[in-house]
């Protein structure tokens, strides 16, 4: 296979400002760099989205996580052209959404991409099943075949028998299933996702992170999954970008952005992140010749071994299961390095192992570093 | 020229652009005079067919199944009483007057109103033109009326429908802007299609403001048409006039009270169902 995947979904340099002069305003900014203040004041316009690019492979969830009004939702919006950009390109499984005719985009709407509301957006003058079926009502599938498609949607989410209610009588948690199950209906290729579980109470929320989760691994829908929340982007996305007034500041894995926060912000935010479940073994190693340098007398092959891809979780396990104090870290079956409690202590708080022959510690390492290396 | 006989001219400008239409259009306002009156009777006559007792027992039960069950023994018992008074036929006449006037009112009304509610310039428009139609007094319309239309029913109806215009519109374009945002964009990222959005997200959302416009036109018309008495409509508009001609205080209260029992009734029955639709959805 060499042919390259087209991306499910790419924006290059999108740009939205709001106001009268967004053209005018948006050339200022790309010239002379005015900074978001000066356009406002000189030009009346808001930046909405400031050059960002981003892009989503099939099948993987790509979250955009950033505080209330940093611009996630506004760029989400550019990727089914509820919003025209400003400026920038989107494309859609390879096809450049702003060049389609009015039909043409509502056909790739209707057919290609599912949207899922913070707020549920459920209509509710239509019961449950009509809900569902709303997106293939639109396309004017025959009732039989769009109720029998919207009962199958409702199972995958867990609702079966609930067609024939009303949104009123459910709870926050269905509701938000059935607005999930209205969105896999008709079968998408994408899944727009604008903080789908933002409004529901942290039990609740977390059960459908879950229940979201198995059914992607099953559907393999490539998503875009906005959030406010660290914690759940983390949880449920393959790349996270952060996102700050209008500009992504950071893209990446979970991985990535915990232990390489881009700059300070982003190093705030992920301060209090649990790193148990994220940070690997092969970051808060000794390298193994250093350690033998250091400590002649410790046989290395006696220690209980991990491998350089377990997390640390696994290391804290293993260490107080058996009591060791070392742990050899083994890569392609060799071992590579050693983890002792010290170094699994710094790592757990954020912090690389010190070296031992007194330079400077160096970042942690991550997956990734070490693939492309 | 002094402010007098600016004015003088003013009076003069509408009194002959009144003229010069009705003579100019004769032919076409006699058509739409028959087609109004025709309408009329037809209505007239489904309120009038059937034996009373049966009429009054099918809107005994429209009010159970909308205003619940004490609004039912009281349109029971009103209806009962307008038919003990000898006013039952004029009641019935007067209700067609209501009814065809609303029905008039809301053809135009609705696409109007759905398009003030979509579109901000023809909103503006809008709000000035309904401002006018309702602080005017209800007398000024019926002399035009008559002056394009002749005597009788329908100048009555024209001059009922344009006043019980305004609410009808305004509500309309109320419900439509407070369509929330959310399900505007569901059907937009749904693929829905302008047609498809009016129809199956704002008009059903919109529904109970509508719905209380229908009901505010209800009532206007039934004050309308009684004031529409004095140019020839028949019903109970025309028995309080004659009455007061004759001084009859007995006749002209009986007539009143069956306007206030059929005004209760009308109101009680077209809110209950504004009530109804709005439970459903929230």
């Amino acid at each position: 296979m060499t042919t390259q995947t087209v991306p499910a979904i790419e924006c290059k340099h999108v740009w939205k400002i709001y106001g009268k002069k967004e053209k005018l305003a948006h050339q200022a900014v790309l010239e002379r760099s005015l900074t978001k203040e000066k356009c406002l004041e000189t030009y009346g316009c808001v930046i909405g989205v400031q050059d960002a690019s981003f892009c989503v492979q099939p099948g993987e969830i790509f979250c955009i996580m950033g505080l209330s009004g940093s611009g996630k939702s506004t760029l989400m919006r550019h990727i089914n052209r509820l919003i025209d950009p400003t400026d920038g390109t989107i494309l859609v499984n390879g096809i450049d959404i702003n060049q389609l005719s009015e039909a043409k985009m509502r056909k790739l709407r209707s057919e290609k991409i599912g949207m899922v509301f913070q707020n549920m957006a459920l209509l509710p003058h239509r019961n449950v099943r009509d809900n569902v079926a709303f997106g293939l009502e639109l396309r004017k599938i025959p009732k039989e075949k769009r109720w029998e498609i919207a009962d199958n949607a409702l199972e995958l989410v867990h609702l079966s028998g609930w067609g024939d209610q009303l949104p009123k009588n459910l709870s926050g948690g269905m509701q938000q299933r059935v607005g999930l199950a209205r969105a896999l209906a008709s079968d998408p290729d994408i899944l727009l996702m604008d903080e789908p579980f933002s409004a529901l109470d942290p039990l609740i929320r977390r059960q459908l992170q879950d229940q979201f989760l198995e059914l992607s691994s099953k559907l393999k829908k490539s998503t875009l999954f906005i959030t406010h929340d660290l914690d759940e982007a983390i949880r449920i996305g393959d790349h996270i970008a952060i996102m700050k007034d209008g500009v992504l500041v950071q893209t990446g894995t979970p991985e990535e952005i915990v232990t390489h926060p881009a700059d300070a912000y982003v190093a705030d935010f992920v301060a209090g992140i649990s790193r148990l479940h994220l940070v690997t073994a092969r970051s808060v190693m000794y390298p193994a010749a250093e350690f033998s340098a250091r400590h002649p007398d410790q046989e290395l092959s006696h220690l209980p071994t991990v491998a350089e891809t377990d997390d640390l979780d696994t290391l804290v396990e293993l260490m107080t299961d058996v009591e060791a104090n070392r742990v050899a870290v083994t890569r392609n079956g060799r071992i590579a390095g050693v983890v002792t409690r010290r170094s699994l202590l710094r790592g757990i708080q954020g912090k690389p192992p010190e070296r031992m022959n007194g330079q400077a510690p160096a970042a942690l390492t991550t997956k990734k570093d070490t693939i492309t290396a | 020229m002094n402010t007098a006989s600016l004015a003088a001219g003013f009076d003069n400008a509408v009194e002959t652009g009144v003229e010069v239409i009705s003579t100019t259009f004769d032919t076409l306002f006699n058509r739409i005079s028959d087609v109004i009156e025709l309408a009329l009777t037809g209505i007239e006559q489904v309120f009038l067919f059937p034996p009373f007792y049966l009429f009054i027992l099918f809107f005994s039960i429209l009010a159970w199944k909308t205003a619940g069950r004490t609004m039912a023994v009281y349109t029971l018992i009103g209806f009962l009483l307008c038919y003990a008074m000898g006013l039952w036929e004029e009641t019935m006449i007067t209700m067609a007057l209501v009814v065809t006037s609303v029905i008039f009112t809301l053809v135009l009304a609705i696409p109007l109103g759905v398009t003030a509610g979509s579109n901000r310039k023809i909103s503006d428009i809008t709000r000035v033109l309904m401002d006018f139609l309702q602080t005017m007094p209800p007398y000024v319309y019926l002399i035009p009326a008559i002056a394009i239309l002749g005597f009788g029913a329908s100048p009555a109806i024209v001059a009922t429908a344009i006043i019980a215009f305004a609410p009808a519109v305004r509500l309309t374009a109320l419900g439509l802007r407070q369509v929330p945002v959310e399900q505007v964009e569901v059907g937009k990222a749904f693929g829905a299609s302008p047609a498809q959005a009016l129809f199956k997200i704002k008009l059903p959302a919109a529904l109970p403001s509508i719905m209380a416009g229908v009901n505010q036109s209800l009532m206007l018309a039934l004050s309308m048409a009684v004031i529409a008495g004095i140019i020839g409509a028949g019903g109970l508009g025309k028995e309080v006039y004659r009455a007061i001609r004759v001084l009859d205080v007995g006749k002209a209260f009986d007539a009143g009270i069956c306007i206030v029992i059929l005004a209760i009734i009308l109101d009680r029955i077209s809110q209950g169902a504004v009530t109804l639709l709005k439970t459903k959805g929230k």
